[in-house]
């Protein structure tokens, strides 16, 4: 299913589960299948305990091979958050706008989380916390997650940082935490906030959402352009297009590298590609990290 | 500095033109609202401060034009001390020439030529009536360029030919001069007319002595051989209109200028196979003209040297009667006597009449053929250049490229 015809579907239940079924399809496990334990204590290793769970960092230091423990929790809790700042509106070729787009990605991972019995919850954010539900199991959890996703509408500017803090703040364990999010915050703040989280233990990840026309600029004339969010005006010639571009490129390139660093999971997720290619993608990228 | 054509001002509007061109053009980029402007460097913003600098010098250059073009339409004039001394050096003169048969222009020439070449400008106007001819002059005078005016007679100046009626009519402002013409010609001889007076008649002879005129006045009888009438309804009726005519009063027919009045159907008013020179020519025209107003069809022609008249009335009734006498009357021209006139204006009285000329008043400079609207149309076309080098100015188009690269 195209991007277009995805979003054109109102029931967005129906789209996160078309959108996780073709996300999963050809995956063994599920790849959050292991979060569901949370870190107990260190123990000497002894024969036949996993190798998998060594922590060899820990040998490293102190030539000791220590294996972790874990201890069983009930549910995989889910944190989204939602950036419907007025950028996010942005349409580029007016098919698919950037907020769409992202109800669809953050539908498709609920859906996905309370299919294997966990806790989806959702914070949607522009310049202030708009909505927050708190990560919870159950269909009709989900239901109440998926309808204030449908009523999500992009307007504001955006302030990441106190966002995050404030969902991790009430993160009571470890979490995955999904930034969904085209990135445009001029505070360095988001950036930290972002890396205090994964420094916490949690699993953070980032679907940058960004549209074919804001990567690739396929404009060939002067343009007026008017910032979504501020208002200011520049005229841009046709010749800027290729500076415009290689900034872009070194912006995305950036956060790529920068979550990299942090452990964070990062992904691209352009409004002209299958959302369910993007999930999928991401998926298999955690089920690389997991089995690392 | 005040505007020969003001209405041309409103052609100011025009001003409206390049402003909504310029309007319409300005946002030379089609505008799209994005997501962030963060990625589009501070540089390419001064490309933009750079068209938004030039573009309303433009306008402002493109607007001048138009209101220098409209200015120079609108024909302006500056009122300088040097301008209006110009005005008051020169004089606007209109030479009325006497062209009756007592005065000789042809003799005057070179009097009439000197007055013109004076003149800024001049103009001559031949005319027997001098009356007539100050009317005309003053009213070109009127409409003539800022300068004094002024009115010259050149005539031989009968007494009548002029008084002070005739130049009461001359606005005060402009002068008026009288050149008497060098030489006169006799008075043509005066014939004496038969007057018809109730069953006779009598001749006025005109005695000219000197400063004075007698009229002698002889009794005769009718000489009805230069007027036959013809009536259908018989000769009672024809012996009685002679009688009307004669008691009522009209010049006597001569067997030299023979008349035939018939009154039958005429087609219609008219004169034809008239010859210009001839005496019926003018009896014709003056008989038509008299009886032009009383709705009768008249036809007046010549035959064999006598003029025959051919009118659509009864002639029992009192107007068959009025146009006999009209075409007894019509033979006899006034300005014959006219110019029988011996006397002369004297200079004294002339001198009386003459006046200088006035310095130009203040509403003149509105004939005036002059204008400065050259300076605005100089100064439309420098800005027409300046603004076709700003336009495709190099050094404008390479900063905007350079600024765009950067």
């Amino acid at each position: 299913m195209t991007p277009d015809a995805l979003v054109q579907l109102h029931d967005l239940e129906l789209v996160a589960r078309v959108t996780v079924e073709g996300a999963l399809s050809g995956l063994h496990r599920s790849p959050f299948h292991g979060y569901s334990a949370e870190f107990s204590q260190y123990r000497h290793y002894r024969a036949g305990d996993d190798l998998k769970y060594i922590d060899w960092k820990l040998f490293a230091r102190t030539d000791r091979i220590y294996t972790k423990q874990f201890r069983e929790t009930t549910n995989v809790r889910l944190q989204i958050l939602l950036d419907a700042s007025a950028s996010m509106a942005f349409e580029g070729d007016g098919s698919v706008s950037k907020l769409a787009y992202a109800r669809v990605l953050a539908g498709a991972l609920a859906h996905l989380i309370t299919k294997q019995g966990d806790a989806p919850g959702l914070t949607v954010y522009d310049e202030q916390v708009r909505t927050y539900i708190g990560s919870r199991p159950g269909r009709s959890h989900l239901r109440g997650v998926l309808t204030a996703l449908a009523n999500t509408r992009a307007h504001g500017s955006t302030a990441a940082a106190p966002a995050v803090r404030r969902a991790v703040d009430l993160l009571r364990s470890r979490a995955l935490i999904v930034v969904i999010s085209d990135l445009y915050d001029d505070d360095g703040a988001f950036e930290l906030e972002l890396k205090r989280a994964a420094r916490m233990g949690h699993d953070v990840s980032v679907f940058h959402v960004l549209s074919r026309e804001e990567l690739d600029w396929p404009f060939n004339v002067d343009l007026e352009v008017e910032d979504s969010e501020t208002g200011r005006r520049v005229l841009m010639s046709s010749s800027q297009a290729d500076g415009y571009r290689a900034r872009m490129n070194r912006f995305v390139a950036g956060w790529r590298d920068r979550c990299a660093a942090e452990n964070i999971l990062y992904a691209l997720a352009r409004t002209d590609v299958d959302p369910g290619r993007v999930l999928r993608e991401h998926l298999l990228q955690r089920s690389v990290r997991t089995n690392r | 500095m005040v505007w020969l054509q003001p209405t041309v001002l409103i052609g100011l509007i025009a001003l409206a033109i390049p402003i909504a061109i310029h309007l319409l053009r300005r946002p030379h980029a089609r505008r799209m609202v994005v997501p962030t402007v963060r990625f589009i460097q501070a540089s390419d913003r001064s490309a933009v401060r750079l068209r938004r600098i030039s573009d309303p010098l433009l306008l402002l250059i493109r607007a001048a034009i138009i209101a220098s073009a409209v200015l120079a339409l609108a024909r302006p004039l500056w009122l300088t001390n040097t301008r209006i001394a110009a005005w008051e050096g020169r004089t606007a003169r209109a030479v009325i020439v006497d062209s009756s048969e007592s005065a000789t222009p042809a003799a005057n020439r070179d009097v009439i030529d000197v007055e013109l070449s004076g003149a800024r400008p001049g103009r001559s106007l031949e005319t027997p009536d001098l009356t007539l001819g100050i009317r005309r002059a003053a009213a070109w005078l009127a409409g003539a360029p800022p300068a004094r005016r002024e009115i010259v007679l050149v005539s031989d100046f009968q007494r009548g030919s002029i008084d002070e009626r005739s130049l009461a009519n001359v606005p005060k402002g402009i002068g008026i001069r009288f050149v008497r013409m060098k030489d006169g010609v006799d008075p043509p001889a005066m014939k004496g007319t038969a007057v018809l007076d109730g069953d006779g008649s009598f001749t006025v002879l005109p005695a000219i002595e000197g400063s004075g005129t007698r009229v002698e006045y002889s009794r005769r009888s009718i000489q009805s051989s230069g007027l036959r009438i013809f009536a259908p309804s018989g000769e009672e009726d024809i012996s009685s209109l002679r009688r009307i005519v004669a008691t009522a009063g009209a010049y006597a027919p001569d067997a030299e200028q023979p008349m035939t009045i018939q009154f039958d159907a005429a087609a219609s008013t008219s004169a034809t196979g008239l010859t210009a020179g001839d005496w019926t020519f003018g009896a014709a025209q003056r008989l038509l003209r008299a009886t032009s107003h009383w709705r009768i069809p008249i036809q007046a022609f010549p035959s064999q040297g006598s003029l025959v008249v051919h009118a659509q009335v009864d002639p029992k009734s009192l107007a068959a009667a009025r146009v006999v006498q009209a075409a007894l009357d019509s033979r006899v021209p006034f300005e014959r006597f006219q110019e029988g006139e011996p006397e002369r204006i004297d200079d004294a009285t002339l001198a009386g009449w003459s006046r200088e000329p006035a310095a130009p008043d203040a509403t003149q400079w509105r004939q005036t053929d002059e204008s400065d609207g050259r300076w605005m149309w100089t100064a439309a076309l420098l800005l027409l250049a300046l603004e076709s080098y700003l336009r495709r100015s190099p050094v404008r188009e390479h900063r905007e490229v350079v600024n765009h690269a950067a």
